[in-house]
């Protein structure tokens, strides 16, 4: 069942934030680790699809955690992008498991995972229209209301471009924040990957964003694959920053100063 | 025009073969649109191969990963959850002809689903005895509710044996023997156990036939009956006491009030 639009509201837009330093996103093979206070971290990201079975080792576990550092809840499920609209009952799950964990940062992507009432459990791109924008905008405001907080936007890595896009994705971005209230989150390995597959200019992109939206950054690994006649870069979780991802990552907080960073 | 859009993506990401149609919808009749459809279909069957990793040490990646990626074809998730989607897998796996090769394959992926239901299942407590309270001319309609982690799985093979076997040392040696079999598997002090009920266990056929009923919703009375039947040893006070030790249960309700509500 989705839902549809509800009457847009303030909310608290001063959301506390991360520590600013350097987070991890937190893996399984991690968890007791982390939650036995054995390893020195400042705070961690996990990703909220993972903790809504309810009970068990898992979340008890989490909630160790919780009492030790800030945990940023990442989600990849709520599907922003969807045409048809938000699934309420993941909404009511996620809001759920916001009130009892109080995630210092609530993120999710600028992408779609749901049609037709199926979860593809993949971030599919959205082609930058009047309408896209109209709809992860309604989505957004949803969601915000439904978890009583703002929340953060990711960009997402892009494989292919639609020729109906008639916005920049710098400027999709930013034009849905300032209309929603939501804060982005910035993954600078995306935006390399995007720029490699799709020719734009990761430079004028950092160059575009109102370093003031950004409360959040991502780094991660890629990889490369031959598709047709081209060789791609794929966001890959697997593989350690590549060196032009953190040069990049340079110019970024040259221009943007100091933000909580993820290594995912 | 985006409704349109996705719901001719989803069609095209869920065929696992042919090339995508072009004109039907923007970003189809772009060779990269196949990253995603190999995403989709690789992540979900991913998915399920982490849920059923004995199932998948049987089968070996050669034999799963077919079944997986028409499992998410056909029966793709519906709920933003990887970890609620399989429930049905063990049903799928019992069309293909490899079930006739190793009959006991769909209540083996049973036995691995209980496991991820017993680790996910939300936290509640359990009855312990001196709570249970009821007037005995109550039994005929009190109805024992299993807490939410414990699952029980029936099975004409030992299904036990068998996992234990598989995990152990990847095969499960000599055809088992069939019989009558189960399994209870749930969650204790944040640990999933099992407990084997098959034939020659001790306290068993009657605690598994008493089980089989209180799973199927049956009053104590008529769990109590059906296991004396099977069982004339089967001792109902005797068997609650170790009911209640394993926490099996997170409370009761009577069906004259159930029914009220």
């Amino acid at each position: 069942m989705s839902v549809r639009k509800v009457r847009s509201r303030e909310f608290n837009k001063t959301a506390s934030a991360l520590p600013l330093t350097t987070g991890i996103g937190l893996r399984t093979p991690h968890e007791n680790e982390v939650a036995a206070g054995a390893r020195n971290v400042a705070w961690v990201e996990v990703h909220s699809e993972n903790y809504l079975g309810g009970g068990g080792p898992k979340i008890e576990t989490l909630k160790e955690i919780r009492s030790q550092v800030p945990v940023s809840c990442h989600g990849v499920g709520l599907s922003l992008g969807s045409a048809e609209g938000i699934d309420s009952d993941h909404l009511d799950r996620l809001s759920d498991l916001f009130s009892w964990l109080e995630p210092t940062v609530v993120s999710e992507h600028v992408s779609w995972s749901i049609a037709d009432n199926i979860f593809l459990n993949d971030l599919l791109p959205l082609p930058y229209t009047p309408e896209s924008l109209s709809i992860i905008c309604e989505n957004i405001e949803i969601s915000q209301e439904k978890f009583r907080r703002s929340i953060l936007i990711e960009n997402p890595s892009t494989y292919l471009s639609f020729p109906e896009s008639e916005i920049p994705e710098w400027e999709f971005m930013t034009e849905v924040a300032r209309k929603t209230g939501c804060g982005l989150l910035l993954d600078i390995n995306n935006i390399y990957v995007s720029a490699q597959n799709t020719g734009i200019e990761a430079e004028t992109y950092l160059g575009a964003i109102p370093g003031n939206l950004i409360k959040e950054i991502h780094l991660a690994g890629h990889s490369f694959a031959e598709v047709g006649d081209n060789m791609l870069v794929i966001n890959d979780h697997g593989s350690t920053v590549a060196d032009p991802v953190w040069a990049l990552y340079r110019q970024a907080l040259d221009i943007f100063g100091a933000v909580p960073t993820l290594i995912e | 025009m985006l409704l349109e859009m996705q719901s001719a993506w989803r069609v095209a990401l869920l065929r696992p073969t042919g090339s995508p149609i072009k004109g039907l919808a923007s970003g189809l009749d772009n060779p990269r649109f196949m990253i995603h459809r190999s995403n989709v279909l690789t992540s979900l069957s991913d998915a399920l191969v982490d849920a059923f990793p004995t199932v998948y040490r049987v089968l070996g990646r050669s034999r799963f990963l077919p079944i997986a990626i028409e499992f998410v074809t056909e029966m793709p998730l519906a709920i933003p959850q990887l970890l609620r989607y399989g429930a049905d897998f063990a049903d799928f796996l019992e069309r293909y002809s490899i079930a006739e090769t190793f009959p006991w394959l769909g209540d083996l992926a049973r036995l691995d689903w209980a496991c991820i239901v017993a680790f996910h299942a939300p936290d509640e407590n359990t009855i312990v005895p001196a709570a249970f309270d009821f007037d005995a001319a109550q039994a005929g309609i009190l109805l024992l509710r299993p807490h939410s982690s414990v699952s029980l799985v029936s099975s004409a093979y030992p299904i036990f044996d068998i996992r234990l076997a598989i995990q152990r040392h990847g095969s499960v040696g000599t055809d088992p023997v069939p019989g009558t079999f189960a399994v209870l598997v749930m969650r204790r002090a944040m640990q999933v156990v099992y407990e084997d009920l098959g034939a020659g266990r001790p306290g068993r056929p009657g605690r598994r036939c008493f089980l089989e009923e209180i799973m199927n919703r049956k009053t104590l009375l008529a769990a109590a009956e059906s296991a004396v039947a099977v069982d004339p040893s089967f001792d109902l006070q005797e068997e609650l006491v170790w009911h209640f030790q394993m926490g099996i249960y997170s409370g009761w309700v009577l069906a004259e009030e159930e029914q009220g509500v």
